[in-house]
């Protein structure tokens, strides 16, 4: 007598087998002790694997996962918005800093050309930007600055920008830091 | 204390009954620990991935389509949770390289019918048969643990692991391979295989 196969076993212990081929599996455990013997120890494996008692989560884990899904819900409205508004605002000093780089100063040597873009002027040729380039860092840095007093009041622009600057580092630690408070080892 | 279903839970958490999700965590915990432990077999790492998995799970809850039960759509995220803190520590989750085809997988496993009952009774069988369990490889614990422990279908681990049907069988049937061949060596009656 030809014996089943273990995967043609296991299929029909798991009812995967078609109907016919099932009741062919079925007549031959009727008969085939082996095989029978060998079903029942997959049985009892399934058995001894579904009674193993579990694994136990900590008795707070119910409480440490309503304490995260919180804690973005205590925020107010108004500092949600204020943290928003902070990251928006330092977004656009950055912008407007690398602007006023980009169109309002001229490299140290270059004349200004109406015909070709601000930004061609920057790019400058490969050859010529290594030479010239930490000179030239240090002329824009200074221009930058000039830049920014013909506007307006300097230090109206530097408060915005360290206002600006603060409320993003806090609002990037809280997002970095914030959940690892609340962790498990806590 | 009134027995609500795990989809009449998720309703009232989703209709701003917040708090209803610890009675959730409190249904499920265990059972998603056993998972994370036979796949991670470390306590503290296993604690963080349940941890996590429930607080990804609150917060796409609005994702979850009723037609699963939330445990099969749990396991999925603790799976994937599971998975990436095992490519983290530099074993990935993936199946064991093998160039075997399935007569040859079939060939090696040990057949334990002629273990008697004496010993299959007994509590030594009962812990061999775990410890062998806890010591697959991670993919085919997790895999076996959901089959054995859960009675999950096999259409339901395809949905958990992301893998083919053909894939889960394959990974099933060598799980069940490499837990028979676990336990005849445990027990030392490589006399009675075959």
């Amino acid at each position: 007598m030809n014996h089943l196969t273990t995967s043609e076993l296991f299929e029909f212990i798991d009812n995967r087998l078609g109907k016919e081929r099932a009741g062919q599996v079925a007549s031959h455990l009727a008969e085939c002790t082996h095989c029978r013997r060998r079903a029942e120890l997959e049985h009892s494996t399934h058995q001894i694997v579904q009674s193993e008692p579990l694994f136990k989560a900590p008795e707070r884990l119910a409480a440490l996962v309503m304490i995260s899904v919180a804690a973005p819900m205590r925020d107010p409205l108004v500092l949600r918005l204020l943290s928003k508004l902070g990251s928006l605002v330092a977004m656009i000093v950055v912008l407007a800093i690398v602007g006023l780089a980009i169109v309002k100063v001229p490299g140290a040597n270059d004349q200004p050309d109406k015909t070709s873009s601000s930004i061609t002027q920057v790019v400058a040729p490969l050859s010529e930007v290594y030479a010239k380039g930490m000179q030239t860092f240090v002329d824009r840095t200074s221009a930058i600055t000039q830049a920014i007093e013909t506007t307006g009041d300097v230090q109206f622009w530097k408060t915005v920008f360290i206002i600006a600057l603060t409320i993003g580092v806090l609002v990037a630690a809280d997002r970095v830091f914030g959940k690892r408070f609340i962790k498990l080892r806590s | 204390m009134e027995s609500l279903s795990d989809h009449e839970i998720i309703s009232r958490v989703l209709s701003g009954n917040t708090r209803s999700f610890a009675d959730l965590v409190e249904r499920h915990k265990d059972k998603a620990m056993t998972l994370a432990m036979r796949m991670l077999r470390n306590r503290e790492e296993a604690e963080e991935a349940v941890q996590d998995a429930f607080v990804r799970a609150f917060n796409a809850l609005g994702q979850f389509e009723k037609r699963s039960t939330f445990s099969t759509w749990l396991y999925r995220i603790l799976f994937n949770v599971c998975s990436t803190i095992l490519s983290k520590r530099g074993e990935p989750v993936q199946s064991i390289s093998s160039d075997k085809n399935k007569e040859e997988w079939e060939d090696e496993i040990p057949d334990f019918s002629e273990i008697p009952d004496s010993i299959v009774e007994g509590e030594e069988f009962r812990r061999q048969v775990i410890e062998a369990l806890n010591e697959l490889p991670p993919l085919y614990s997790g895999i076996a643990t959901m089959f054995y422990l859960d009675d999950l279908s096999y259409e339901e681990i395809v949905t958990i692991t992301g893998s083919p049907l053909g894939t889960v069988k394959a990974r099933l049937f060598r799980a069940r391979a490499m837990l028979r061949d676990g336990i005849v060596r445990r027990i030392g009656t490589e006399e009675f295989a075959r």
